[in-house]
């Protein structure tokens, strides 16, 4: 990062909502709703619907699908965006995810053996649990950390390793086994449904499609708050922004560098468990390959979301609205799909071909790289004009 | 400038917000009654059937929700492959068909609670099997060859077998034989069904729970009529299929002819044998002499010389000649003596083999000799029998072939003969190393390949190593075949998802000798165009084409189905949609989409996202189609959200 920080200018209450960078993504997501509404007017194209069903009215089910499909990416999110403002990177977020997942199901099921050792016959109360599950997963982090702290090797390449290693660590805890409780063993968990259960699971007065609403949805909003706070409200989140922005000020300053960065590592492997415990509580079933590619759509949603990789400056709010901005991709490209091929563009002669393709769930990914690319610009764009 | 960027700023803003307030101006009406239409049109219909089985779907089977699981069998596959890989580095044997099947089979609530999962069933219980045969060693050393592998079997499964067979040949004895058997309450029956009156004593052996597999003699359980698990023995249209093959590969290019000389025009395995090498031939763009491409000639070996030389005389053109055994090539051998041809002037290849044949294969002027391979009739029956009781597998198809084995110059003094050089070649040090593109823990069902692949080498008695990359990646894949090959193993069983990426590294271990065959993924060796030895699994497309034809069947009219695929890309899970496409347009049943397959990926909770969309935009879809356990989860949860369940 070079030259003053930009929330050293300016004051204006414009300046509050675009230079905390979630105020560009916002905008941006409303540009992607409102493209998709001027689109679904009846007579634009034929038969094309996505929020709005054919009488205009928005389908609440479409909203919960996408909040629903953001969580994981969504909470890993967190960590991420932290450790990247810290000016650090964590790609081996995924096999922690995995990690967590296994841990927190296999104590709060039992049955299992760990590690070929130690035989868990009967299930630890959920709480426990859940406490060996995070705690496992902090300290992978702290691992993290320590590795890029000491070596002081980049932590892309650091993590990268640890992505692989962790990968194995998860092979060997699992024994190469995807785990899965059944109906029967899973249903007296009540834990299970306080983080990823139905709103209707708790509550009979909410049915249709609010209903599906899933708790976790809850925790993920609750969480980004916190760390919205934590980062903006207090001398802890301070020092990231400074250890981020400029590590020879931020160390003159007095700051222990180190300490901020392992607890960065620390926070990002505790969010990826917490989205472990979600993803065996909402599915009851983790394999090895849970989690994959998760590192690489945290940092996508982080881009997306106004975060700088060089560190120093980003917001979890905007990471948090580059995700939902992602599954909001996500469930377009299916929903526009069948529409779009009906309509006049599935008419046009070859460049037809192209962009009814482009919407098919297949190609979400190449959506999510468009997103991407055009997201960095705008951002850079916007920033380098305050 | 400044002012622009402030407006470009508002723009941004203001835009933001009208969208903000479009969507919660509209967001109140009319939702539910369109919920409850869609509902309506649907709740009540909603058919699923999957590939494979985890816990998750066994319950949903159980409760109705799902209608089935597609088997393909993965105890046979990892077994099987061990075994075929161990059989060939000991013996010789090599497998009779390129393709192996082991699917497709189906789960469902008939059969769930009996039927094979990832369990071993009863694994340490003592299995007592009982042979029955219209023949013996002591009459015939290729009852000895068969009754070697039956021995040999019971010792690496661990079971007990007993083989009885009459004094004399004499087939009513050999009935009583079966009911006495029946009466002792075996695990199992093996036995050779030579002839129709045995089939009161099958019927009664399978009406007692006993199962029943018939070998060297029968025509299979559909043909034969009786219910018994399959019939081992050799394909004979097969052996004249690859037969043909082969000869017209050695025959080269330029133009050429073939006849297939019949000693007993009638025989419907004879015959059979002759249909599978016209086809081959003409496959090859190669014509055949006469109408049928049959010399027709007899067991007098005289008569038959002259009929032969006749023949000659009169189609000189004629190159290409199979025999179909010693009473064929006799005669056979004697023309070309008489004629003084020349080994280049021809190409011949026999079924069968004695003492002139083998001294004819060896000088290169007979190509091959078409063994049934023995050993592997009576071995592989035990085996059939012990799988089916380990793991309730059963054979997919009712003739489950032994041969054709060929015997070449290359490999015609390595091969066993006796059964003293079967027994020295028992304990020979066996290395066998697999290449598979899954691991089990992301995937239960990798788990039975890993466990049935173990249990194989453990009692064959043959050291295993299983290699996978960290992610699916078939170059990754391919990587592994090259570092495998380094190791310089007795055999690989490598899965061929992507002949195009594995080719070159799978063509090197050929290219070494080293044995190699496909399982669980691929299509054969033809289709995949790589020489590997068989395909040990299911064709996917027969497994997608078979589910869709299950659901089909039970699909009221006005439906409308969608293949859910985890792996788009993935040749084999591609395979298994097209089939399920086929499958349901030769129905006349309508598929979503533009081609019928809708995308989602490993990841449950996106993937529960991608099933709720496609359903909010296709609502008149009714039959669903998933490709595992990665896709069922997040379908179970769409169902759940939907209220579908």
């Amino acid at each position: 990062m070079t030259g003053p920080l930009p929330t050293a200018r300016r004051s204006s209450f414009l300046h509050l909502v675009l230079a905390t960078p979630a105020g560009i993504p916002v905008a941006i997501l409303a540009l992607l709703l409102t493209l998709f509404c001027v689109l679904s007017v009846p007579g634009v194209v034929r038969g094309f619907y996505f929020l709005f069903d054919s009488r205009g009215a928005l389908t609440l089910r479409t909203l919960v699908s996408i909040l629903n499909g953001s969580v994981l990416t969504g909470i890993i999110v967190l960590g991420v965006v932290m450790l990247m403002i810290n000016g650090e990177f964590d790609l081996s977020v995924g096999p922690i995810l995995a990690f967590g997942g296994y841990l927190f199901g296999t104590l709060s099921i039992g049955g299992t053996t760990l590690l070929g050792l130690i035989h868990v016959a009967a299930p630890l109360p959920p709480l426990v649990a859940l406490l060996f599950a995070l705690l496992g997963c902090t300290l992978l982090g702290v691992v993290n950390g320590l590795i890029v702290t000491t070596t002081r090797i980049p932590s892309f390449i650091a993590t990268l390793g640890t992505l692989f290693i962790f990968l194995w660590l998860v092979s060997v805890y699992s024994g190469n086994q995807s785990f899965e409780a059944g109906r029967d063993a899973s249903e007296g968990i009540v834990l299970y449904r306080v983080f990823s259960g139905r709103l209707r699971d708790f509550n009979d007065h909410i049915s249709g499609p609010l209903g599906n609403l899933r708790v976790s949805v809850f925790w993920m909003i609750a969480l980004a708050l916190l760390m919205q706070f934590v980062l903006t409200r207090t001398r802890y989140g301070n020092r990231v922004f400074a250890v981020g922005g400029n590590l020879q000020a931020a160390r003159a300053q007095g700051i222990n560098v180190r300490r901020v960065k392992i607890s960065g590592f620390a926070l990002t492997g505790l969010f990826a468990g917490i989205a472990g415990v979600v993803l065996f509580s909402q599915f009851t079933r983790v394999q090895g390959n849970s989690g994959q590619q998760q590192e690489l759509m945290a940092i996508a949603a982080a881009v997306v979301g106004g975060t700088l990789l060089t560190g120093g400056y980003g917001s979890v709010l905007g990471g948090l609205v580059g995700v939902l901005t992602i599954s909001t991709l996500r469930s377009g490209v299916v929903l526009l799909s069948t529409p779009l091929q009906n309509s006049f563009i599935g008419d046009i002669p070859v460049l037809g071909i192209y962009l009814v393709r482009l919407t098919s769930s297949d190609n979400f990914l190449t959506i999510v790289g468009l997103t991407i690319v055009g997201a960095a610009v705008l951002n850079s764009f916007i920033r380098r004009r305050l | 400038m400044r002012v622009y960027f402030k407006l470009t700023r508002w723009a941004v803003l203001a835009v933001g917000m009208l969208g903000g307030m479009a969507v919660l101006l509209a967001s109140p009406s009319g939702e539910d009654g369109d919920a409850a239409a869609d509902m309506e049109m649907t709740a009540s219909g909603i058919l699923h059937g999957t590939f494979d089985f985890s816990e998750e779907i066994g319950e949903n089977i159980r409760a109705g929700v799902t209608l089935f699981g597609v088997n393909q069998q993965q105890a046979l596959q990892g077994y099987n492959s061990i075994l075929a890989l161990t059989l060939q580095a000991r013996y010789g044997i090599s497998p009779a068909s390129k393709v192996t099947s082991t699917g497709p089979a189906f789960l469902t609530a008939d059969n769930l609670d009996t039927a094979p999962t990832r369990f071993i069933v009863e694994p340490d219980k003592p299995l007592k099997f009982i042979a029955v045969q219209h023949a013996r060693c002591a009459w015939d050393s290729f009852w000895c060859t068969v009754e070697e592998g039956i021995a040999q079997a019971a010792a690496d499964t661990g079971a007990e077998v007993t083989v009885l067979g009459p004094d004399s040949f004499d087939l009513n004895r050999v009935a009583e034989l079966i009911d006495q058997a029946v009466a002792a309450q075996p695990d199992g029956i093996l036995l050779t069904y030579t002839d129709s009156r045995f089939k009161a004593p099958v019927e009664r052996a399978l009406e007692a729970g006993i199962p029943v597999v018939a070998y060297n003699a029968g025509q299979g359980p559909e043909v034969d009529g009786v219910g018994y698990l399959t019939y081992l023995g050799q394909d004979e249209y097969l052996g004249g299929y690859e037969g043909g093959r082969r000869l017209a590969a050695a025959a080269g290019s330029g133009s050429h002819l073939g006849v297939c000389i019949n000693q007993q025009v009638g025989h419907v395995g004879l015959d059979a044998r002759c249909q599978g090498f016209v086809d081959a031939l003409g496959e090859a763009g190669i014509g055949v002499a006469g109408s049928s491409g049959v010399l027709a000639v007899s067991d007098d070996a005289a008569a038959s010389q002259q009929t032969i030389s006749d023949f000659h005389a009169a189609n000189p053109d004629v190159d290409i000649f199979l025999t179909l055994g010693p009473n064929g090539a006799t005669p056979f051998y004697a023309f070309v003596e008489q004629e003084g041809l020349m080994d280049d002037d021809f190409v011949h290849g026999t079924f069968d083999l004695n003492a002139s044949i083998a001294q004819n294969i060896r000088a290169g002027r007979t190509e091959f000799g078409i063994d049934q391979q023995p050993f592997l009739q009576g071995y592989g029956a035990v085996t059939i029998l012990y799988l089916n009781h380990r793991f309730r597998a059963v054979p997919p198809t009712s003739v489950t072939p032994t041969g054709p084995g060929f015997v070449t110059r290359a490999n015609i003094d390595i091969l066993p003969t006796s059964v003293d050089q079967y027994r020295e070649l028992r304990n020979r040090d066996v290395d066998i190393i697999a290449v598979q593109h899954a691991r089990c823990d992301w995937d239960s069902w990798w788990c039975t390949m890993r466990d049935t692949m173990t249990l194989a080498a453990s009692n064959l008695g043959v050291n295993l190593q299983i290699l996978a990359p960290d992610a699916f990646d078939v170059n990754e894949v391919a990587r592994l075949v090259d570092q495998a090959r380094a190791d310089q193993p007795d055999g690989m069983a490598i899965t061929i998802t992507n002949p195009d990426i594995l080719r070159d590294s799978v063509n090197r271990v050929l290219a070494d000798g080293t044995p190699v065959v496909g399982f669980n993924a691929g299509d054969g060796p033809d289709s995949d165009r790589i020489p590997y030895g068989t395909y040990i699994g299911q064709r996917e497309y027969d497994g997608g084409y078979a589910g869709g034809k299950f659901l089909a069947r039970v699909a009221p009219p006005g439906s409308k189905g969608i293949c859910i695929n985890q792996q788009v890309g993935h040749i084999g899970l591609d395979a298994r949609c097209n089939g399920f496409v086929d499958a349901m347009q030769e129905a006349g049943i309508a598929v979503a989409g533009s081609n019928g397959v809708l995308g989602v990926s490993d990841d449950a909770a996106a993937s529960a996202q991608v099933i709720s969309d496609f359903y909010a935009s296709n609502p008149d879809t009714n039959i669903f189609f998933t490709l595992g356990p990665n896709a069922a989860t997040p379908f179970y949860d769409f169902l759940e959200s939907e209220g579908l369940n």
